[in-house]
């Protein structure tokens, strides 16, 4: 009997154990901050705007395969999420790059909205705050121009994500234009010259980014002007075109705004995307004979019209920057013979890789991310800009030619300067072409050309590889709005004209 | 392995309890089992027509005093009682049958069990006697074919990966559809189950039968009940196959390269003629006459990369016991080898159970178990490896001349795939230990309280070493660096653990009450606590491919780690009436609190009620010599579905959005996710209508049910615009669907003089419809939409192929398509092909399934097959077809049934890669869906038992030689992978496997 009292003692210890926990239904997560906790301290708001550049770098990290869209480059890879859109046969529901961008885009505009409308109720440096707030101003106006480039207008969004948002219409590009311009004159206003953080946006970047949008549309002296401001705050060319995207290189002279990449823990796969498959790489981007040829002589003439072009060895005397951007035939590329390169056209981009002729390092397979920064605003860009909106305000005035004749005497490049007495007509294409030139597999050649409303003749109809490219000037000015919104109930969207549902 | 197995037999033989018996009277005898030949003890053995009699000892024996006119009745429960005449006989060896009509069998239930005859609810029970032999090696596949209203499908036949996905009576959530699983009345995983040391499984299909687990029941339920040791003296069984592996289904690729290159040229040109050729014709002309066959290989990588794959188990059980303490040790060991290079696995399992009868009124048991798998797997992981094998094209040699891995010289950059299985460590450890220990008091009879602790441990470390691994150009031998999945020379550990304790407390109490009306009481609580931690780390700059620990690198270390809870509380109720056991009457409640819900959200109450009328103990029919038992039954009840990741209901920032300034790492956070505050459990209301109906004695088994299952609030991922924030959809109860069908099983059970013979016939209808959603969700192949089955597919239809630029110009939707390419329907009639053009086209889950099992026994011959069907259902093929997908090979199918000009047809369009040519076939549309309906030879086995006269001369128990083919025949029309393989998967999926294997049965 004394035993079973000892068991029934055990049973009912049991069952006080089992009504003892009350509590073991209330669980909070220790791994991630509830939104209830958060928004308290300095270190939040720091943590909150380096998550908002983390979704630039997102965004980054495709961005130079605009070029392949355009008439720069060649992308060989439909699963890639772009070639369609350089054949012009995207719709709605893709590529990737169509749904891909807006995602990412709109992501980092919300991670912009939540640090905007939190980080005035946090108690903290108020230097340091101001800070934040116009990194967060500058990149949600980085997003929003992008966004308008490739889309037009889009729902202009101003505070943290809610799912209501996902029934606006869409605003006019106008008005989001309008409010990019207010960002980053807030930003430049918020925004040190310097940063201890090497990469986080300054005053600059917020002056560089408004020249540019003020530029892409076409309000000629204000982007002109905007230039002029930049040219005057301390950035300045790096002597060697080459050095300017190595990687031992970064953060130079020349960069104002870059997307910061870390091996491996935040890289990128571009030296993957541009190396040629005979050095490890799969040759995703690789530079059409359209770009090729149309690097001039170091006389400053075309392969056309100068005496010096030898058909017979068509690289010699042509503008040193080919052989800084392109492995061309008769090279070694990082030990590797040109013919066994192999890439798509023929050519392999050497501009934002560690190869050259010289030297030979172990190319990093995949998956492993290289750490090299995508520029996404240089000095040299500047430069062009201020020509480019110059011209359009006052002619070829001789700021013009000096803004130009910098970037071709760069001491790596020494071009000729440009001859003068052009017309206004005549500058225009030759800025249009050192633009092409000196902005090469930069991201910003697609821009370029629809901008300027030439897409049609330089795109439609290039052969390459993959057959013959066409762009149709009715519909492939804007991106389609991505298909699966238009699935979702109560969608006020409307779609570009040319594309379906 | 060996010492293991005499490690356990010393073990057992010291802890054997042998008990032998005096006997000196008239008569003596031993009673066995026609089954196994295992010894019965507690057989009545009563002189008939008399009280008179006795029951067996633990060793089978009776004595007893009777005279030769005498009849002797051998009654047991479970078997059919027999009558001998004593006659001259003073010793008699019985052999009793098992009772086929098993009314008397008594079922596991939730919290319990029933007498078979007085169920209410719908349940399927599975003796792993049914199933045994077969070389399974997950726990999980043991069900396949067997029951009505549970699919099993077996997706994969990876080692260590290859657990079966079950699904009961359909789809009613979007989530997890996994039924729950206990073992011995603990929430577990049948992953944790060793499959050997399974008695039975029963499946608890109806609210009725599984309402009593609440808000984890909405799947079904499954209770898995292990071997307990049985009264009677020590038995040792032994149980060995071993076999060989080989894959299902492969794609079947071009292995001719020069073929490859031309048809490649080819494709590339009928998406443009003005596209440059991949290869030269220079290339192609060097390849032609090439000799050098390491330079110029064609490499058929399927015969390079797929193997024969052996496969062994021993299995070894010690059981037995006295009337107070039974015991059933056992241990088990798998060894398996996949059939893709590079993977493998072994198993090793060890259990204990272990109950006694501590006192008059105290049981006590306790059940440990414990398992360990070592699994195998390449660097980049099986998925990735096989996706390599896809993509290996007839070009690429596997090594050079001098046995170095050999790169390709001739297009894209390539892995190699024999260096990817051959190269660095990808090592999965899994332990699983269950600790389960119950008591039982019994105040006075009939009332009883339970209290039960359980404890599990699942650890899981995953050692990988990244190899640095360089493949040479055949031609220049440059060296060309091989990525593998990670930084190379880098080491990875990735360990988990995770902890469940579970604390049950019942209260049984059961009475008969004027004679006739039989009632029991059950109130109980549960909980269980769940809590998963991991924490990973890294470091890269290892010097070699000979050092593999995180210790031996330098530079580049990462950790992270983290936890998560979960707990569930429940209070939870049964009450069962009946009258002289002919009105049955049953009804189940449990309340529920989880921690995965917000406050208000918590606690969920699910009822059932259920009743039956045995018509055949009516008075009109209780003396039928053909109908055995008649049973109506009905049954209505609630359950739920809860299993989603915690913490839904609230805003998160998720660190790890990191960025990096001039080169140093900052760590960054960011909301990813929009919260849902007022998410809630599924709810599943079901309703069963079913007839028992046994006649002929056994001659005729039928089971009929119809059952209509309405789950409402299903949490299923919304989309979201993208413009918010770009954020992560929140789960939301969403939708409401409704599973309605038929399930069907007969069985057949017959002797013949010494031929005796069953057949098991079971067959389910499933007709899924989505009742309710608010608005239509669309995948990329599938929508959700009212009034259709869920998840059906939902594309563009292709109606055929354009034969000619007449054709083209009379569609008119399609400008730029050329004869030859796949011809769309302008569903809309708009002039565009475009997203309003799609439509139904098939359902994702089976409509029907049905399962034939076959077994007969002639003179210790036996033979047993089961075969498993679906029906209605439709797969994607995209992948496994999608020629040059990737930089991958074209299937041979492809290059045999394209379109050309001279060879026209309706079915298959042109030769095109993927994805680029916006009028191929790649667009996402009809044409990459197949009706993937299948019959397959699950299994065939055919067995020999010597007899048991020689076998008694040498004191063996049973000694049984097998020979078992499990898939060894599918009958589909199907082209693409293995029809058992998940309806959305493709490329990269490991094969099924069929397995020819030779076992032994041994018993002492």
């Amino acid at each position: 009997m004394k035993t079973n009292k000892f068991y029934i003692s055990l049973v009912l210890i049991l069952l006080m154990v089992t009504s003892c926990t009350k509590d073991v239904l209330e669980v909070s997560s220790t791994t991630k901050i509830s939104a209830d906790t958060f928004w308290k301290t300095e270190n939040d708001a720091i943590l909150a705007i380096d998550g908002v550049y983390n979704s630039l770098q997102d965004y980054a990290s495709n961005v130079l395969y605009l070029d392949a869209v355009a008439d720069n480059a060649y992308n060989n890879y439909p699963w890639e999420g772009f070639k369609a859109i350089a054949d012009g046969t995207h719709d709605v529901w893709g590529p990737w790059a169509i749904g891909g961008f807006w995602k990412q885009l709109f992501k980092g505009i919300g991670r912009a909205n939540v640090v905007l409308d939190n980080i005035d109720a946090v108690e903290m440096d108020e230097s340091l705050k101001t800070r934040i707030k116009g990194e967060a101003a500058f990149l949600r106006a980085y997003f929003y121009f992008t966004l308008t480039d490739m889309y037009g207008g889009v729902p202009l969004i101003l505070e943290s994500p809610k799912l209501e948002h996902g029934q606006l219409p869409r605003d006019t590009k106008e008005a989001i234009v309008a409010q990019v311009i207010k960002d980053l004159d807030a930003a430049a206003g918020m925004l040190p010259d310097t940063q201890s953080d090497v990469g986080r946006a300054t005053k600059a970047a917020a002056i560089a980014l408004k020249a540019r949008v003020l530029l892409y549309n076409e309000k000629w002296s204000e982007a002109a002007q905007a230039a002029s401001q930049v040219m005057g705050m301390g950035y300045s060319l790096d002597p060697s075109y080459r050095d300017v995207f190595m990687e031992e290189n970064e953060n130079n002279q020349e960069v104002i705004f870059d997307a910061q990449y870390i091996s491996p823990d935040q890289g990128n796969f571009y030296e993957l995307y541009i190396g040629a498959i005979g050095i490890g790489g799969w040759a995703s981007i690789v530079p059409l004979p359209e770009l090729v040829d149309d690097y001039h002589m170091i006389d400053g003439k075309s392969t056309d019209d100068s005496p010096m072009y030898d058909a017979n060895d068509p690289y010699k005397n042509r503008d040193p920057r080919l052989k800084q951007s392109i492995f061309v035939p008769g090279t070694v590329a990082n030990g590797v013979p040109f013919e066994n390169l192999t890439t798509y056209t023929g050519y392999a981009f050497k501009k934002y890789t560690p190869y050259d002729e010289t030297t030979i390092v172990t190319a990093t397979p995949y998956p492993t991310t290289t750490g090299l920064n995508v520029i996404l605003l240089r000095y040299a860009d500047i430069l062009l800009m201020y020509a480019e909106a110059q011209n359009e305000v006052s002619g070829p005035d001789a700021t013009v030619y000096a803004a130009l004749n910098e970037i071709r005497s760069r001491a790596s490049v020494g071009m000729p300067d440009i001859p003068s007495g052009l017309s206004q007509s005549e500058m225009r294409e030759v800025i249009r072409h050192e633009r092409r030139i000196e902005l090469a597999m930069e991201g910003l050649r697609y821009s370029d050309v629809k901008r300027w409303r030439i897409a049609e003749q330089v795109i439609d109809g290039i052969n390459d590889p993959g057959g013959t490219r066409s762009f149709n000037s009715a519909r492939d000015y804007l991106w389609p709005i991505p298909g699966p919104e238009f699935d979702l109930e109560g969608t006020q969207l409307v779609q570009n004209p040319g594309y379906g549902n | 392995m060996k010492t293991k197995i005499k490690k356990f037999l010393i073990l057992f033989a010291v802890m054997a309890v042998s008990l032998s018996f005096a006997q000196t009277k008239v008569v003596t005898g031993t009673v066995v089992s026609s089954l196994d030949g295992t010894v019965l003890p507690g057989v009545n053995v009563i002189v008939k027509g008399t009280t008179e009699g006795t029951t067996t000892d633990f060793d089978g024996n009776f004595t007893l005093d009777v005279s030769s006119e005498n009849t002797l009745l051998f009654s047991y429960m479970g078997f059919k009682s027999q009558e001998i005449l004593v006659g001259s006989q003073t010793s008699f060896s019985i052999s009793l049958e098992e009772d086929a009509s098993q009314l008397d069998e008594v079922i596991i239930v939730g919290y319990g069990t029933q007498k078979k005859a007085n169920l209410t609810g719908s349940l399927s029970t599975v003796k792993t006697d049914d199933i045994k032999d077969r070389p399974i090696t997950q726990a999980s596949q043991m069900l396949s074919g067997q029951a009505a209203g549970v699919s099993v499908l077996q997706q994969s036949g990876k080692p260590g990966g290859d657990a079966a996905t079950i699904r009961i009576r359909g789809v009613g959530t979007l989530g997890n559809s996994s039924p729950l699983v206990l073992v011995d009345g603990v929430i577990s995983s049948l992953d944790a189950v060793n499959p050997a040391d399974i008695e039975s499984m029963t499946v608890l299909k109806d609210a009725a039968s599984a309402s009593i687990y609440g808000s984890r029941a909405a799947n079904g339920v499954i209770l898995v009940t292990t071997k307990q040791g049985k009264v009677g003296k020590l038995r040792v069984d032994y149980d060995v196959y071993a076999g060989v592996q080989e894959a299902t289904r492969l794609p079947d690729y071009v292995t001719n390269s020069v073929e490859f290159m031309e048809l490649k040229n080819l494709a590339i040109h009928n998406e443009d003629p003005t596209a440059s050729p991949f290869f030269s014709q220079a290339q192609i002309d060097e390849y032609r006459t090439g000799t050098d066959p390491y330079i110029y290989p064609n490499t058929n990588w399927n015969d390079v990369m797929y193997r024969t794959a052996f496969i062994q188990s021993h299995n070894l059980r010690v059981s037995g016991g006295s009337e107070k303490t039974k015991y059933s040790f056992s241990g088990g060991y798998l060894d398996q080898e996949g059939v893709l290079l590079g993977t493998s696995a072994e198993q090793y399992n060890v259990r204990m159970n272990l109950n006694s009868q501590v006192s008059e009124k105290f049981d006590f048991s306790v059940n440990i178990s414990g398992r360990h798998d070592d699994i195998h797997d390449p660097v980049v992981g099986a998925g990735a490896l096989t996706g390599w094998v896809n993509r290996a094209l007839p070009m690429y040699g596997t090594t050079l001349e001098d046995g170095r891995y050999a790169d390709t010289w001739l297009g894209n950059s390539s892995q190699n795939s024999l260096a990817g299985a051959q190269t660095g460590e990808n090592n999965l450890m899994k332990d699983r230990y269950i600790l389960n220990t119950t008591g039982t008091y019994e105040f006075i009879e009939g009332l009883k309280l339970t209290g039960m602790v359980a404890v599990q441990k699942e650890y899981s470390l995953r050692k990988k070493f990244v190899p640095e691994l360089f493949t040479y150009n055949p031609k220049t031998l440059e060296p060309k660096a091989q990525g593998s999945g990670g930084t190379l020379l880098s080491a990875h550990n990735n360990s988990n653990q995770r902890t469940r304790i579970t604390l049950n407390t019942r209260l049984d109490y059961a009475r008969t009450f004027a004679e006739n009306h039989n009632t029991t009481f059950l109130i109980g609580f549960n909980q269980d606590t769940d809590r998963y931690d991991y924490l990973n780390a890294s470091k890269a700059g290892i010097p070699s491919n000979a050092l593999h620990e995180i210790d031996a690198g330098s530079v580049d270390p990462t950790a992270n780690g983290g936890r998560v809870n979960f707990a569930l509380q429940s209070y939870f109720g049964r009450v069962t009436y009946n009258f002289k056991e002919k009105y049955l009457f049953e009804a189940n409640f449990r309340y529920d609190g989880s921690s995965n819900f917000a406050e208000g959200n918590k606690w969920g109450f699910f009822p059932s009620v259920s009743g039956a009328w045995r018509i055949s103990e009516e008075s009109f029919m209780v003396n039928s010599d053909i109908v055995n038992n008649l049973k109506l039954r009905a049954s209505w009840g609630q359950l739920g579905n809860q299993s989603i990741d915690p913490n839904q209901y609230s805003a998160f920032y998720s660190l790890g959005q990191n960025y990096s300034y001039g080169g140093s790492l900052v760590g960054g956070a960011a909301q990813n996710d929009l919260p849902n505050p007022d998410i809630t459990w599924e709810t599943s209301t079901q309703m069963d209508i079913g007839v028992d109906f046994d006649a002929w004695d056994g001659k005729l088994g039928l089971v009929v049910d119809y059952y209509n299952k309405l789950t409402e609030d299903i949490l299923r991922s919304t989309n979201i615009s993208s413009v918010v924030g770009g954020l992560n959809p929140p789960l939301v109860n969403l939708a409401s669907v409704r599973n309605t069908g038929w399930e069907f099983a007969v069985t057949h059970r017959n002797t013949i003089g010494d031929f005796s013979y069953g057949i098991n016939v079971n067959y389910t209808t499933i007709n899924n419809e989505v009742t309710k959603i608010a608005a239509p969700s669309f995948g990329s192949y599938t929508r959700i939409e009212e009034g259709r089955p869920i998840n059906e597919f939902y594309v563009i239809k292709m109606i055929g192929i354009f034969q000619d630029e007449a054709e083209v110009i009379t569609h008119g939707a399609q400008p730029g398509a050329q004869p030859g390419d796949v011809k769309f329907e302008d569903f809309d009639n708009n002039g565009v092909i475009d997203g309003d053009d799609r439509q139904a086209a098939g359902s994702s889950i089976p409509t029907s399934s049905y399962g034939i099992s076959l077994d007969a026994e002639y003179k210790g011959f036996d033979f047993m097959m089961l075969m498993q069907g679906f029906a209605g259902i439709y797969a994607i093929t995209e992948h496994e077809q999608k020629p040059f997908f990737n930089g991958a090979g074209v299937p041979k199918f492809w290059v045999d049934n394209a379109w050309t000009a001279e060879n026209p047809n309706n079915s298959y369009p042109r030769l095109t890669r993927s994805s680029n040519y916006v009028n191929n076939a790649w667009r996402t549309s009809s044409f990459l869906l197949e009706d993937s309906s299948f019959l397959r030879i699950k299994n065939i086995q055919i067995g020999y038992s010597l007899p048991q006269d020689w076998l008694d001369r040498v004191n063996i128990n049973k000694f049984r030689i097998y020979v078992n083919a499990q898939n060894p025949f599918t009958f589909t029309d199907y082209r693409g992978l293995d029809p058992e393989k998940n309806v959305y998967a493709g490329r990269g999926s490991y094969s099924n496997v069929s397995i020819y294997s030779l076992g032994i049965n041994l018993s002492l």
